[in-house]
């Protein structure tokens, strides 16, 4: 049996058994075998822009810009989408993207299914959201709400809590970028709490909340985008 | 009749046949019991349709007592109850009178841990602040599923610890005072050891996936590598 393992080992390399004894109990995986396409250096990112309706909120439509540009100037490779003008049902709660249809969720509208489809791939998500009672607006929520199918229905624990895997496993970052028009503080605190709680449910996935209030320049914004850690890195 | 009407809104896409009208309307049939009129409204029909959700933002601001009883989506509110509590503050900016109504919240997760629900219960209190709603509190539960639907008072002994903590919350709701932690604790109670809920969790997807012939596909990866159908 030893010799099998050495054999195997020194035949596939030691990441191979790695990953299926993470896969074996149940820990979170460091790379995603299925994927083919992700070329070292092409950082592949989603961003899901809740933003109002373009002209409705300028504080939130400025740092979507920043954010693109940031992006676009670390060469990343964008899907990004802009949820308001989306037609996005409501989740209904069948679960059918868990038990009978696994991973494809059987409402059929415009949006979610591309949605679905670039966070498969994705190693960088990114959330940009007016903070709405310390929350996320429904424009981002009503996607999230969907985002289920990539998860797997089963419990593991993680960190102490009890989670769902990843459907598609990959070391993900999240940076949830929440605007206000005014400072508030409290509200500023739960929506960081929130993030962080999304990224502990997502399993494997670590965030980064910026807040952006007031009169923000789009040159402020993208000053501290661009000295975010997160930018700085390469893709895997 | 104590002349104090309390509303519920239940916004869980289930509608009626949901864990979160099952806890609500238990909380409903104790504020009866402390003299309260009762009112039931589900939160996405009223959506889709401009009457009803007219009537549902008229009875919301008739109402002394507002209960909203939801699922727990992604650690937070549903998307239309977010956009429901969005259009209520919008009609009620800076509104605080000399009898403020009140709030309570009934979240449910479908993860064993009570914990996940803590940034939904945030919201809830944000919300009434921006509202104008005293926040009495929410009662907030794991282990939605076991409770699968069905009327507190069939659901047996499982559920003996949110049925005593909604007739504790039901009697200082009545009073117009806040929900003590203590009851909020009760009604956060594990209602069976985690790894046994954790095993009839799983084991239930896989039977109903077994009902659906795709026990095979439960893992599958249908977007991986630029696949999909």
């Amino acid at each position: 049996m030893a010799n099998t393992i050495i054999r195997a080992n020194r035949a596939f390399g030691s990441k191979f058994l790695i990953f299926f004894w993470r896969l074996e109990k149940k820990l979170p995986l460091e790379n995603n075998p299925g994927s083919k396409n992700t070329k070292r250096g092409t950082m592949k990112a989603v961003f899901l822009k809740g933003s109002p309706a373009a002209g409705q909120d300028p504080l939130s439509n400025r740092a979507a810009a920043a954010v693109m540009a940031t992006m676009k100037a670390r060469d990343w490779q964008v899907k990004a989408f802009a949820l308001a003008g989306m037609d996005i049902k409501p989740c209904r709660g069948c679960f059918s993207c868990w038990a009978k249809t696994p991973g494809i969720c059987v409402i059929k509208d415009d949006g979610q299914e591309p949605i679905l489809r670039a966070w498969a791939e994705a190693d960088r998500i990114t959330f940009l959201t007016p903070i709405t009672f310390g929350g996320y607006a429904p424009e981002l929520k009503k996607t999230l709400d969907r985002i289920i199918p990539v998860l797997l229905p089963f419990f593991i624990e993680f960190r102490g809590e009890t989670h769902h895997p990843q459907r598609y496993p990959r070391r993900r970052r999240l940076l949830a970028i929440g605007t206000q028009k005014q400072k508030d503080a409290d509200s500023e605190s739960v929506f960081r709490h929130l993030v962080q709680r999304n990224a502990l449910n997502m399993v494997d996935v670590e965030a980064t909340t910026l807040v952006f209030s007031g009169d923000a320049s789009l040159a402020d914004m993208e000053k501290e985008l661009r000295e975010e850690p997160l930018f700085q890195e390469v893709a895997p | 009749m104590n002349g104090k009407k309390a509303l519920l809104l239940v916004g869980s896409p289930r509608g009626l046949a949901s864990t979160s009208n099952s806890l609500g309307d238990h909380l409903l049939s104790m504020l009866e019991e402390h003299g309260m009129a009762l009112k039931k409204l589900a939160v996405y029909p009223a959506l889709a349709d401009e009457k009803k959700l007219t009537e549902l933002l008229t009875a919301v601001d008739a109402c002394s007592l507002l209960v909203l009883a939801f699922p727990l989506y992604v650690d937070h509110i549903p998307a239309p109850v977010m956009e429901l509590l969005r259009r209520i503050a919008e009609r009620r900016p800076g509104r605080q009178g000399e009898d403020p109504q009140s709030l309570v919240a009934i979240v449910n997760c479908g993860f064993p841990e009570t914990a996940h629900c803590r940034p939904a219960a945030e919201i809830m209190r944000i919300f009434a602040v921006q509202a104008g709603f005293r926040f009495l509190g929410c009662l907030a539960m794991g282990m939605g599923g076991a409770v699968g639907n069905r009327p507190l008072a069939k659901a047996g002994l499982i559920v003996r610890h949110q049925v005593k903590a909604l007739k504790g919350a039901a009697a200082c709701l009545a009073e117009g005072r806040e929900i003590p932690a203590e009851v909020v604790a009760l009604m956060g109670k594990a209602m069976m050891p985690r790894w046994l809920y954790n095993w009839v969790a799983d084991w239930g997807w896989k039977r109903t996936a077994k009902k659906h012939g795709s026990s095979r596909k439960l893992r599958d990866r249908p977007y991986a590598g630029g696949e999909g159908t």
